[in-house]
């Protein structure tokens, strides 16, 4: 229970520390940032590096009799892995200023793989799907509301296209209105992106408040 | 030795690159190649995580720094060095080390950390039964009863039980976790809803047409969010002709769903171009300054 | 030529020969090994379901004459013969089940995924052949980035007051092709610090992105015969929470007080945050993302916003390099090809839903379509 009032009590504390950097940079506000930056460092390098990846999906494939138990300690190990065990062994090599350049393979092959998964990945979850979502019939018999919304939704689309052409300047009677138009329609995309996070930031406000005024200082 | 420094990088590059893209079209034929889709992004998983010895040691060696130059502000690298050290090591410690755990048998003493781990009770193992998975359910019993005379049993994951110096580190853990690091997490989010008032009084200011269209669908959007578009909306319902179609909720999904979303497409389509073929020129070796200098 | 641009068009020729090779491998391969479940239950069931499929033909014949007479008894009629024929489905489907399934032996190319691979090899044509025209010396025009030419007024007005330059690559990792894009860009401004002697700081969230920085902006300062003036403890990691990083920026942000401040990569909840900040302490602020959602923050807090696909164009604005110009000139001839392809689209599938579309055959080609885009 005493460890239980000793959290609230400190997350209290750290809530109005943060909430503090409103006003301007202060003490408070400074001892809460490093303390912050310093827990979560840690936290990400042992809980989350280590023991959620590091641990399950190289040290306990490579040398399972180490690091499991019972039946998972009999699975014959993974000798595949050294290639990602020696490949981050050689970005240690940064802290050699004559071997650093070693550790150029390591970066060329997380960006081979990244890249090369990128370019299928972008090209088939995002781009083809977008380029289908842009077609719609613009006009549907007996239903102009419809027609109307899809022409919008069509039209839009190009004219957005047009705005991000890099090879020609915004000018002309067609490309200068088309990017116009596109310009146009990124402003009401905008504002309606801002429009719908407002709410959803508030009530994140709001939930810091529950904390400080129920589990804190139990007045509502 | 150029070669070796330069080329071959690049080639690694290259290769690796098209290996994914072949990986990503290939069907269950050529199984060995098709499992490359799923077991390199793992690698590079694996390789990046390596990486954070180098980013906790700028951490520190900057920090030491400030302290042992005595800079302005240099008690604060002790604070932040200070939860840096005390969070690694205890989150290293708590965690999981299947070959010191000791096992867990009938009639075991053990603690029993609650569910939201700040707090742990002495509690004995009645019986333990193994899942499909392999897991295993135990059961325990409190060793001291409660206030009211009241023993409780239930049943936890093995995780939940520790010997009694493991409970206080987890804890302790739980306490910097929850105290600090959620805490100072949810109020920094928190924080957002003051910076969005100030930016909307920024953005709301109309320069120009432009500014005006933001506006527009921005006041649209955030009431149609909330009760007040439904009660300007009946309000409108009494202006002749046009009032039935000024419903402010239909409004704010008309505008989501057709103008906004034209250009959410279009901002898609545009940025899938630039990765695509941000990608290509890295794997063909056309922008290659990630790769750094001669040297 | 120098020796370093030789084997990227190497590169080049050696993918597009291994691509088209393994492609009509992998199609030669798919249309010999895929075919054709099994002849002797295909012919089966043909034979002895002719009776029923011929029912439900009937029955979709009748359907129709409803829909010409509009009769009641074709209509009774007609959903008679729909009943029986979905029966008659039925039975066929359990009959099929019924006979020994052999399995599909296994395809070589994932044919699914051939639209991907047709817009791939779309993308890779328009942005090589741009790419190798630039770099023989056609002149290639691209349009005024506000964004990007604020550039050097940022880091020559942070000279001028004496204080330094503030760099946020994004908050992802180096498999993110926007931290990429960000880690570039840092490169060119570190290109301009060193040239104006203006410090530069850049506090990173991922220890494998400031591995890579660091070498970044080294070759930068080397470039710029400034490597005196390189300090790498200013490429630095803070953490790699979010929020946590995001306070840590913020504190730097308040206390150097920059008089630039970049923010060009991937972004999420924290960009308000930072752009606030940034417009507290009176920077020029110039952002840029892909993230649809963060734009319009950026847009309102910062001076100069790099809208989507802008952020992959600067590297190409900035270094005037020709085959990066020429390659943003391929992007755009691809951007011509999808909207002609929108255009395309829409028609057909606007015929599509006429009276007189559906009749000429339109109906099946928008489907195709639509399919081929799935």
């Amino acid at each position: 229970m005493a460890t239980e009032i000793l959290c609230v009590w400190i997350g209290a504390f750290i809530t109005l520390c943060c909430f503090s950097f409103l006003y301007k940079d202060n003490p408070f506000y400074r001892f809460a940032e490093s303390l912050f930056v310093g827990v979560s460092a840690g936290y990400y390098l042992s809980v989350v590096y280590f023991h959620q990846v590091l641990k399950p999906n190289l040290l306990a494939k490579l040398f399972p009799t180490f690091f499991n138990v019972g039946e998972a300690a009999k699975v014959a190990p993974d000798y595949w892995l050294i290639i990602p065990g020696f490949l981050g062994c050689l970005m240690l090599l940064r802290f050699s200023q004559k071997l650093a350049w070693v550790s150029r393979f390591t970066v060329a092959f997380v960006m081979g793989v990244s890249t090369g998964l990128t370019i299928v990945t972008s090209a088939q979850q995002y781009l083809i799907p977008q380029i289908a979502k842009a077609i719609k019939p613009i006009f549907i018999y007996g239903d102009i509301g419809q027609s109307i919304s899809n022409t919008v939704l069509v039209v839009g689309s190009i004219a957005c296209l047009f705005y991000f052409f890099f090879s020609t300047e915004h000018r002309g009677p067609v490309y200068g209105n088309l990017a116009k138009i596109g310009i146009w329609f990124l402003m009401i995309s905008f504002g309606a992106s801002f429009g719908a996070t407002v709410m959803g930031r508030i009530s994140l406000l709001i939930g810091r408040f529950a904390f400080l005024l129920h589990d804190w200082l139990h007045i509502i | 030795m150029l070669f070796v420094k330069r080329t071959l990088p690049l080639l690694i590059t290259f290769v690796s690159g098209i290996i994914m893209i072949v990986a990503f079209f290939s069907g269950p034929a050529l199984p060995r190649i098709k499992s490359l889709e799923e077991i390199f992004p793992q690698w590079i998983q694996i390789i990046m995580t390596f990486t954070m010895i180098l980013g906790a040691f700028s951490l520190i060696r900057f920090n030491f720094q400030k302290i042992a130059r005595k800079q302005n502000g240099w008690g604060y690298s002790i604070v932040l060095l200070v939860g840096f050290f005390g969070m690694a090591t205890l989150g290293m410690v708590s965690g999981s080390w299947a070959k010191f755990d000791p096992e867990i048998k009938e009639n075991s003493t053990f603690m029993c950390l609650a569910e939201n781990k700040l707090t742990a009770v002495e509690v004995n193992i009645k019986s333990i039964e193994t899942t499909k998975d392999g897991g295993k359910i135990i059961t325990v019993e409190n060793k001291i009863p409660d206030k009211d005379g009241n023993v409780f049993t239930r049943k936890v994951s093995t995780d939940r039980l520790k010997t009694p110096i493991m409970s206080k580190i987890s804890i302790l853990q739980q306490v910097l976790f929850e105290g600090v690091f959620k805490s100072a997490q949810s109020t920094m989010f928190a924080l957002l809803a003051f910076f969005v008032a100030s930016a909307s009084f920024r953005a709301f200011r109309i320069k120009s047409k432009e500014a005006g269209l933001l506006m527009f669908s921005a006041f649209i959007v955030m009431l149609g969010n909330v009760p007040l578009g439904n009660m300007v909306s009946k309000l409108w319902t009494w202006l002749p002709f046009i009032g039935k179609y000024l419903d402010i909720v239909v409004i704010k999904e008309w505008i989501i769903s057709y103008p906004s979303s034209a250009a959410q497409s279009a901002i898609l389509i545009g940025a899938m171009l630039g990765y695509i073929s941000s990608s290509l020129k890295i794997i063909f070796g056309v922008e290659r300054s990630h790769l750094g200098g001669e040297g | 030529m120098s020796v370093l641009w030789r084997p990227s068009r190497g590169l080049f020729f050696l993918f597009i020969m291994a691509l088209c090779l393994v492609s009509t491998v992998a199609l030669y391969a798919q249309s010999e090994v895929m075919p054709v479940q099994n002849p002797t239950v295909t012919e089966s069931v043909t034979s002895e379901n002719s009776a029923e499929i011929n029912n439900i033909k009937n029955a979709e014949n009748k359907l129709d004459s409803k829909e010409s007479n509009l009769s009641e008894k074709a209509l009774s009629e007609g959903a008679e013969a729909m009943a029986s024929s979905e029966d008659s489905i039925e039975s066929l489907n359990s009959d099929s089940n019924k006979a020994p399934k052999i399995p599909q032996k296994p395809y070589y190319f994932e044919s699914s995924r051939s639209s991907t691979l047709a817009v791939i090899l779309v993308l890779l044509i328009f942005v090589a052949y741009y790419t190798f025209q630039a770099q023989r010396g056609r002149e290639m025009f691209i349009r005024r980035i506000s964004g990007l030419s604020a550039i050097e007024d940022a880091v020559g007005r942070a000279t001028e007051m004496g204080r330094g330059v503030l760099y946020v690559p994004g908050i992802m990792d180096m498999d993110d092709i926007q931290t990429i894009a960000g880690v570039t860009i840092l490169g060119h401004v570190a290109r301009k610090t060193a040239e104006y002697d203006t410090d530069l700081y850049s506090p990173m969230t991922r220890s494998f992105v400031m591995s890579v920085a660091q070498e970044v902006v080294k070759q930068a300062y080397m470039e710029k015969g400034r490597i005196d003036a390189y300090r790498p403890d200013r490429i630095n990691y803070l953490t790699d929470d979010q929020f946590g990083y995001v306070a840590g920026v913020g504190g730097i942000m308040m206390r150097d007080k920059p008089a630039a401040c970049f923010y060009l990569g991937t972004f999420y909840a924290e960009s308000l945050i930072l752009a606030e900040t940034g417009n507290s302490i009176g920077a020029i602020q110039i952002a840029g993302t892909a993230e649809p959602s963060q734009i319009p923050f950026f847009v309102a807090a910062c001076d100069y916003t790099l809208i989507g696909e802008e952020l992959f164009a600067a590297s190409a604005y900035l270094s005037k390099n020709p085959r990066e110009v020429g390659s943003l000139k391929g992007q755009d001839m691809v951007k011509i090809v999808i909207i002609a392809a929108i255009v395309f689209g829409t028609i057909l599938v606007t015929l599509s839903k006429t009276p007189v579309g559906e009749r000429l055959g339109f109906a099946t080609a928008a489907t195709t379509f639509m399919e081929f885009l799935k």
